[in-house]
């Protein structure tokens, strides 16, 4: 085992502690806080795995921007200090039965993609003629990173790249803030009284928008 | 790249300047007036150009212009087009009992940003594409199903439409990274060539599993349709007509934009998965349906039920599927709209429920007339236009030889023959109360004959199927 | 790989540096806990009025919206303001963009987002009560 390998199974380690705690802690601030950590973990296994584009949305967007929304989140629910109700064991039964199917699926799969991975890639390869895959593979070939900065920066500016889903990101966002705002500056009243009846729906809708935001952070 | 290559665009880039331009102009003027013009006669142009403009295709990487997705285009512009004017009394005070809707600027922009979403769901060449489409034309739903000011059931509508949203988001997302896994790429030629090379691989149909499962919350289709009648009852009725005719038919048109094209190969496999939901969706649409007191709950459970013989075009082959679909989705539209439209009439004085239609033949016996049209239409009555689009799609699952399921579907659309009945009953046999006589403007009862007359036409002349089928299939 | 490394060994160190002063203080300092107000929270010097985990305003909601709507425009914009200069030679697939094309590109990028940030402002989004 060399340096390389301790550290991702420590940071592994590390990350899988952090989730538990997510799931397990009491107090939602406290769930926040090692979900931030969790991210964090992720992060520097993306970096680990040379995709530096993705570690870099994880570190802006996730952490940058939706942890503080989810603190927001956090503390704009009034019954912050206290400890959120244990699930009923059953319900604690069935989410460790999903989590075991769920696992033994993957590793199942990460099992058989590891045998037969390269087999079937170079049989793909060798029977999809498109010029996108080409370019990849030739990319693959010369030692070029396809996940680095530079290379995801051509294409997103390329239209036989990225240039569309490029451009209709701006859109995504665009719909997402004038969204927001309609929803949470409702009736001219402003958005101040906490106990407005559309309250409620504010804090929920906006954490929609984040969460749409961050399935955008990290294309492939 | 000359600029010549980019003329087939033009509609998507001119449904953007539409878009900022109609958010523009909300931010000069409150009142809305210059911002609902500008709406309406821009869809309108915009329709007009994709019934009539450039044939020519083009294939960008990552983006098709084809004569299939020019028609689902001109599918979205008309039903935007038919939201539009339905919301129309619902900016206006006093125009509906439930409360007058304010911001149409932010409105119609965000329904325009949602049709864009649309557009690039059924351009999508590769599966950021679809999936960002996928996101754009969901996410302005979110915030126009809490549209409805200082009223908890559209705040509540607004936050179950985020959660199940984000949810069917985060699985689509996660179904399209197995994919990707199992592909090597994103691109759907080489997503097909893939398929067919290796069709049983285990990452392949992980990842289709759980695309079907970020798809049917979308669509509402059983068992995954819980949301479905609480956000539509919440929403504003204006919202509730776009979220099952233009959001629906998105919806169907992601799946077929998926399932018929790239990965067609899998199809004969997944037929099992298709059908099973089928009729789960009838099934659960028409029992829900039977109990609803509320029309907008009604709506839903009869569109779930109506997903449901949908999805029967999905066992079909590709091209008589599209078109079936195609043509189900406008029949489907029109009739849904003629309902909308009576609802607005009748929720400008009273609730939009059931008890609201009571004594209609007496109010205004047009009015009667068209719900009956509606109805008749929905259970697929010939000669009416559900009547075609239901036949369309049976044969398209009977030609492939699941004789079981049609007959199924068959046996449901007799038993939603009874509760769509119930609504008939309502406006014309139950006791009337003193409510007075309902009077239309001139512009209204223009309205009332055309959908009236396009549920005739369209259950009884083939020609638009005819058209819609040649276009939609190749 | 290397640049990460250094940041890795960089923010250990910072770690290491802060948790080491908070243990020698501990270790070092004299302890008298229970005298006075020495558990109270500090507060420049004032008492603590109330508990410090209160409501938040709903108004730092929009804040953090427009914030995270530019948060993930500038995640897009690092790659390709990097490749920016070099952009009208080859590309991965190999077509030739003429540097016009790319600046166009990027320009209905940035306009599209700068008219959500004219917007939020008209709607008096960015103005604090």
């Amino acid at each position: 085992m060399n340096v390389r390998d301790a550290f991702f199974y420590a940071l592994c380690a590390l990350l899988l502690g952090l989730a538990v705690l997510t799931v397990a802690a009491g107090n939602l601030f406290r769930a926040a806080l090692a979900l931030l950590g969790v991210l964090l973990c992720t992060a520097v296994l993306f970096l680990l795995l040379q995709a530096e584009m993705a570690a870099l949305a994880q570190v802006m967007v996730y952490i940058g921007g939706i942890m503080i929304f989810v603190l927001y989140a956090v503390l704009l629910t009034s019954e912050l200090g206290g400890r959120m109700p244990a699930p009923s064991p059953v319900k604690m039964l069935l989410g460790v039965a999903v989590a075991a199917v769920a696992l033994g699926f993957l590793a199942g799969l990460a099992q058989k993609t590891g045998a037969g991975a390269a087999a079937a890639r170079a049989r793909m390869h060798a029977e999809s003629a498109t010029k996108e895959s080409a370019a990849s593979s030739a990319d693959a070939e010369a030692g070029v990173n396809i996940a680095s900065l530079k290379t995801l920066g051509q294409k997103l500016l390329d239209p036989k790249g990225f240039l569309i889903p490029f451009e209709l990101i701006s859109v995504l966002l665009l719909a997402a803030m004038v969204g927001a705002i309609a929803v949470a500056r409702q009736g001219g009243a402003g958005v101040r009284g906490g106990s407005e009846p559309g309250a409620a729906a504010i804090s929920v809708k906006d954490q929609g928008g984040a969460g749409a935001a961050e399935s955008r952070g990290a294309p492939p | 790249m000359t600029l010549a290559e980019f003329t087939p665009l033009l509609p998507d880039l001119l449904l953007l300047a539409l878009a900022l331009a109609v958010l523009k102009i909300d931010l000069w003027s409150e009142d809305g007036e210059a911002g609902f013009h500008l709406t309406w006669i821009g869809l309108a142009g915009l329709a007009l150009l994709l019934a009539f403009g450039s044939r020519s295709d083009a294939v960008f990487a990552d983006y098709h212009i084809t004569a299939a997705s020019r028609v689902w285009k001109l599918l979205f512009t008309l039903a935007t087009l038919a939201t539009v004017f339905l919301s129309r009394p619902y900016f206006r005070a006093g125009g509906n009992a439930r409360g007058t809707l304010a911001k149409s600027g932010a409105f119609f922009g965000l329904l325009l940003l949602c049709m864009q979403g649309m557009f690039a769901l059924v351009s999508a060449g590769n599966l950021i594409v679809f999936y960002l489409g996928l996101e754009l034309a969901t996410m302005p739903i979110y915030a126009l199903a809490a549209y409805q000011p200082r009223d908890a059931d559209s705040a509540e509508a607004g936050s179950k439409y985020v959660l199940m949203g984000g949810f069917s988001s985060a699985l689509t997302l996660f179904g399209i990274s197995f994919l990707y896994g199992a592909t090597g790429s994103l691109g759907f030629p080489a997503l097909e060539a893939a398929v067919r090379a290796a069709p049983a691989d285990p990452a392949l149909w992980g990842g289709i599993f759980f695309l079907l499962g970020g798809l049917g919350f979308k669509l509402a289709m059983a068992p995954l349709h819980m949301w479905a009648p609480d956000v539509y009852q919440g929403a504003p009725t204006p919202v509730m007509a776009f979220l099952s005719v233009a959001s629906k038919a998105a919806a169907v048109a992601a799946l077929a934009t998926l399932f018929l094209s790239p990965l067609n190969a899998v199809r004969p496999d997944l037929a099992p998965c298709f059908a099973a939901a089928a009729v789960l969706s009838m099934v659960a649409g028409n029992l829900g349906a039977m109990r609803q007191k509320d029309l907008r709950r009604f709506v839903a459970y009869s569109s779930v039920a109506q997903v449901g013989y949908m999805l029967l075009a999905m066992l079909g082959e590709g091209d008589g599927s599209r078109a079936a679909l195609v043509y189900n989705l406008v029949t489907y539209g029109v009739t849904g709209f003629a309902l909308y439209f009576i609802m607005g009439v009748i929720g400008k004085e009273g609730p939009e429920t059931m008890s609201g239609l009571r004594g209609l033949s007496r109010r205004h016996p047009g009015l009667a007339v068209l719900l009956v049209l509606c109805m008749f239409s929905l259970a697929g009555v010939p000669p009416l236009a559900g009547f075609l689009g239901k036949f369309m799609l049976f044969s398209a699952a009977a030609a492939e030889g699941h004789y079981l399921l049609v007959g199924i579907a068959v046996a449901n659309a007799v038993v939603s023959f009874y509760y769509y009945m119930l609504v008939v009953k309502e406006a014309y046999i139950a006791p009337p109360g003193e409510a007075a006589a309902i009077r239309l403007r001139p512009l209204q009862i223009m309205v009332l004959w055309g959908l009236g007359l396009a549920l005739l036409v369209l259950g009884v002349c083939p020609a638009p199927a005819d058209w819609l089928a040649r276009a939609a299939g190749n | 790989m290397t640049e990460y490394i250094i940041i890795g060994v960089f923010a250990l160190v910072g770690i290491l540096f802060a948790g080491a002063a908070m243990v020698f203080s501990r270790l070092a300092a004299p302890r008298f806990p229970d005298v006075g107000k020495k558990l109270n929270s500090y507060e420049s010097g004032e008492d603590a009025i109330g508990s410090a985990r209160i409501q938040f305003k709903i108004g730092y909601y929009l804040f953090a919206l427009v914030f995270l709507v530019f948060d993930v425009e500038a995640v897009f914009l690092f790659p390709v303001l990097g490749v920016l200069r070099s952009a009208g030679s080859a590309t991965a697939s190999g077509s030739i963009l003429s540097p016009l094309f790319v600046w166009c590109e990027l320009l209905l990028f940035i306009a599209i987002l700068a008219f959500a940030l004219f917007y939020a402002w008209k709607k008096k989004v960015l103005e604090w009560e």
